[in-house]
């Protein structure tokens, strides 16, 4: 923990009141001067600024700072200090090579902590404290490169209520004692979070039905899920899901959260529903939302220029927690701003995930060889 | 019949075309069915909803129509019909062709200019000496589709093609439906069309100038749009066919192979895989460059879409250039392709493809400048050489013009590393000395592939192909023999000697 981490933590938690102008400086000023610091420190990266003639001292806005795709997580060490000295080292779910998962290096988690509390306070507690928390994921120790699973664990230590639990181990879901608690809390009265991933939700929802059992959850419970399926389980469209946090949990769409996180990045995007909701608000279209310590860009992947308001784009990332590797990430996901942001025409203000890119169906015959491979399975009878 | 190409607005902005071809059904039947329209820029393609009740009874016609009009017609009568059809296509002048070069770009995408040279060689695929080929290529006497002819058993032998082919039409290269069609045609089937909904002209314009030349075997022809994989729709189209044709992606094939009733024959062009091997002569000083620009056409033309565009080139290392150097030049002839005939606007999805191929290349080259060296155009993704002198393995472009090149001290390396491909290889166009070919299709033909080609060719299979290494023509037909022996006895029942005798 450095001098310009306490800075850009004190930055997360206590940004002031200066103003949309003032605070639009002070962000671009820190995302510069990390940019600096992690390349001097970070020589894989140093090396991509350089292929594109981007370096300290030259760059004026923090929308310039070169972006490095996911698969330099994969393919190289992109790390501010010694690999071996890291706090934490994240993973990305393995694909079929396990030696080509991305690696997120955490030098310390403060300014991921300081940016999970944040965030999950002003957008799932904005109108408690503390809560009981149901946690449909296995906790950090038994997930040690998880970066959700210590995402989800922190929470349950900064958040969780007494009462609090993980329902999720290397067995798998544990329905039982998670009904028991949801009919716990139904009969007292007491409002629950659940938090987990949609497949994982998916799995209770399919459960409980083929159980017939469904709960009405004291009024204020809420939910959190993230993330696609990616074959985990049957696909649901968010729609469909909400439909069924009302009908079998009882709990509302509007606090039925969804945020949109990952491995290399250290910042989640959630959804403002929740908080307009707790103020009474009128309902917008659902969005998620971008906290001052980050900026999310939605480009045009041949250009690199932005688009506009509605525009689909490739989203990337401008996120000053993200300390140990790259503050700039450019993401394999699609997704379009809501309107224009306070920031400047960079800054989308709020944007809609639509999701990854890769995997969906192109133009013509594009295939990769590992679906092609794999297509010798499916013979004719 | 219905007229098939209806313009009902003067203006281009307003057209309106018919996206379907059905001359089997009266104007007031068309009246009755429900419309949907499928726009582009520039003109509306018009198309009934397609519900496996209005399959069953075009497919019912269409049998009856092949009865009437295909099933005795003499084969060289049924060449004559199409290659004058086709024929009318070399005309600039003609509406369908105009139509075809004016609008494709709009439906696909492709450069106006790639479509216009990519159609004009093609149609010449069916003039009607080359239909004769396609028939020479898989019956050594054509005659056998019209009636039995000796065999060299001893016997006769008759082909009798599909009554009813139901085919699936790839949407992928604009012209390929021509081919399908055709095809069963020759071997005198009606075709149950399905047109691809990325390019749903093309079929109805070719059905439609053949139905010009001869409305007979025009209403053996019909062209319908539906959504793929559309269960009632496309088990009535099966029910009613005896053969079924697809060409289309891994995905796609196997779930029709899986609806296709047993019993009927089903031939699937499924996903293919092409490649370049250039050999030292090739490399030149005086044929490098040239050689450079005849592999940039082969990627480049439709974008890499087609199952006959090089994924990846293999490049000999002891000639004038190396393959670094021809790398280069390569890149400069995609380049130059580019300006002339630009790529389509792709997807945010394929760009996203092609910057991770580009990135992760730069990432490896951090490690080891020498054994990596990407070409890319300067904005934007429009075009990518990536030499690379050790492939793990032998990896598929993402295409929309991605080309890896790869460097090779002797051709029989390549038949290691395309071994994982085997089943998928299709076309291999090559550049080497006229005494290394032969040598070079055995090693080729043993790896897999089924057509060697030279580069600057492979996006033009030459007529009678047998594509995907069959017969196109003999894949649909089933063979009927009269037995030898039974003609000797036959003869004990002559009425010679079994008539009452006076």
């Amino acid at each position: 923990m450095n001098e310009l981490d306490a800075r850009i933590q004190s930055f997360i938690e206590a940004p002031g009141d200066p103003g949309p102008g003032a605070l639009e400086a002070r962000f671009n000023a820190l995302a510069l001067e990390l940019f600096a610091d992690q390349y001097e420190r970070n020589a894989a990266y140093r090396r991509f600024c350089r292929a594109r003639r981007a370096e300290p001292g030259r760059l004026r806005s923090w929308w310039e700072i070169p972006a490095v795709p996911l698969k330099a997580f994969k393919e190289l060490t992109l790390a501010c200090e010694p690999p071996e000295t890291a706090a934490a080292v994240f993973m990305t779910s393995g694909s079929t090579d396990p030696a080509r998962r991305g690696r997120n290096y955490h030098p310390h988690l403060r300014l991921y902590d300081a940016s999970l509390r944040a965030n999950f306070g002003e957008w799932f507690l904005p109108d408690r404290e503390r809560m009981r928390l149901l946690v449909l994921n296995q906790p950090a120790d038994q997930q040690p490169n998880s970066s959700l699973a210590y995402f989800l664990t922190r929470l349950f230590d900064f958040y969780g209520a007494s009462g609090s639990g993980f329902f999720i181990g290397e067995s798998g879901l544990h329905l039982d004692s998670l009904v028991d608690e949801l009919r716990r809390a139904e009969e007292g009265g007491e409002a629950v979070g659940l938090l987990g991933t949609s497949f994982a939700y998916v799995h209770l929802l399919d459960a409980l039905r083929a159980a017939g059992l469904s709960f009405r959850l004291p009024e204020g419970s809420r939910l959190l899920d993230t993330g696609g399926f990616k074959g985990r389980s049957r696909e649901v469209s968010s729609a469909e899901l909400l439909a069924l946090f009302d009908e079998h949990l009882g709990i509302p769409a509007p606090l039925a959260v969804n945020y949109y996180g990952m491995t290399e990045i250290s910042t989640q995007y959630y959804d403002h529903s929740l908080r307009s909701f707790v103020q009474g608000s009128t309902a917008e279209p659902r969005h998620k939302t971008v906290p001052h310590w980050a900026r999310i860009a939605i480009i045009d992947p041949g250009t690199r220029e932005p688009v506009g308001p509605g525009e689909r784009g490739l989203i990337v990332h401008f996120d000053l927690a993200n300390r140990g590797s790259c503050l700039a990430v450019m993401a394999e996901d699609i997704g379009h701003a809501v309107r224009a942001g306070t920031a400047g025409p960079q800054d989308p203000g709020g944007f809609v995930l639509h999701g990854r890119a890769a995997g969906t169906e192109a133009r013509g015959c594009s295939i990769t060889l590992d679906e092609l491979l794999a297509a010798n399975a499916g013979a004719r009878a | 019949m219905s007229s098939v190409v209806v313009a009902t607005e003067p203006t281009r902005d307003l057209q309106t075309i018919d996206g379907f071809f059905l001359p089997q059904l009266s104007e007031e039947e068309l009246a009755e069915l429900d419309w949907t329209t499928q726009s582009f820029a520039g003109a509306e393609l018009r198309m009934p909803v397609v519900t496996p009740a209005l399959v069953q009874v075009v497919a019912e016609r269409l049998v009856a129509a092949q009865a009437e009009f295909l099933a005795d017609r003499p084969v060289m009568e049924i060449a004559d019909v199409v290659g004058r059809a086709m024929s009318r296509w070399y005309d600039a002048e003609y509406a369908p062709r105009r139509l075809a070069e004016a609008l494709l770009p709009e439906i696909t995408g492709y450069a106006p200019e790639m479509v216009r040279r990519g159609l004009r060689p093609y149609m010449k695929t069916f003039r009607r000496d080359r239909l004769l080929r396609f028939l020479a290529q898989d019956f050594e006497n054509p005659l056998v589709l019209d009636g039995f002819q000796p065999n060299r058993a001893g016997g006769r032998s008759r082909a009798f093609g599909p009554r009813l082919t139901t085919q699936i039409f790839a949407g992928n290269v604009p012209g390929l439906p021509a081919w399908n069609m055709i095809c069963a045609l020759l071997v005198k089937s009606a075709t149950l069309g399905k047109s691809s909904s990325q390019e749903p002209l093309f079929g109805v314009l070719v059905a439609a100038s053949i139905a010009e030349e001869d409305p007979g075997l025009g209403r053996c022809l019909a062209v319908l749009n539906w959504r793929g994989g559309e269960d009632d729709v496309e088990r009535a189209a099966f029910e009613r066919a005896d053969a079924v044709t697809a060409t289309g992606g891994v995905r796609a094939v196997e779930s029709i192979a899986r609806r296709v009733p047993v019993g009927v024959p089903f031939v699937a062009y499924g996903h293919k895989v092409s490649f370049g091997v250039i050999g030292h002569e090739a490399l030149a000083l005086n044929r490098y460059a040239d050689t450079a620009r005849r592999v940039a056409q082969d990627v480049s033309q439709y974008d890499q879409q087609g199952c006959l565009s090089p994924h990846a080139v293999f490049v000999e290392r002891n000639g004038a250039v190396d393959p670094r150097t021809f790398a280069a030049a390569l890149a400069a002839e995609m380049a130059r392709f580019e300006r002339d005939r630009p790529r389509a606007v792709i997807s945010l999805e394929e760009s996203v493809a092609i910057e991770d191929v580009r990135s992760g290349y730069e990432f490896r080259a951090y490690e080891d400048p020498d054994a990596t060296h990407v070409h890319a155009s300067a904005d934007g993704t429009a075009w990518t050489v990536v030499y690379e002198e050790r492939p793990e393995r032998f990896e598929l472009s993402p295409l929309n013009r991605v080309v890896r090149v790869h460097p090779i001290d002797d051709i029989a390396e390549i038949e290691r590393r395309l071994a994982p491909l085997r089943r998928h290889l299709q076309t291999a166009g090559i550049a080497c000395a006229p005494d290394r070919a032969g040598s070079w299709a055995d090693l080729l033909g043993r790896c897999g592939v089924d057509r060697v080609c030279a580069v600057g060719q492979m996006p033009q299979p030459a007529a009678g192909w047998h594509h995907d290494g069959r017969g196109s023509l003999a894949s649909l037909v089933r063979w009927v023999d009269i037995e030898g022996a039974a003609e000797t006895e036959f003869e004990r029942y002559d009425p010679e000697w079994t008539a009452p005798r006076p």
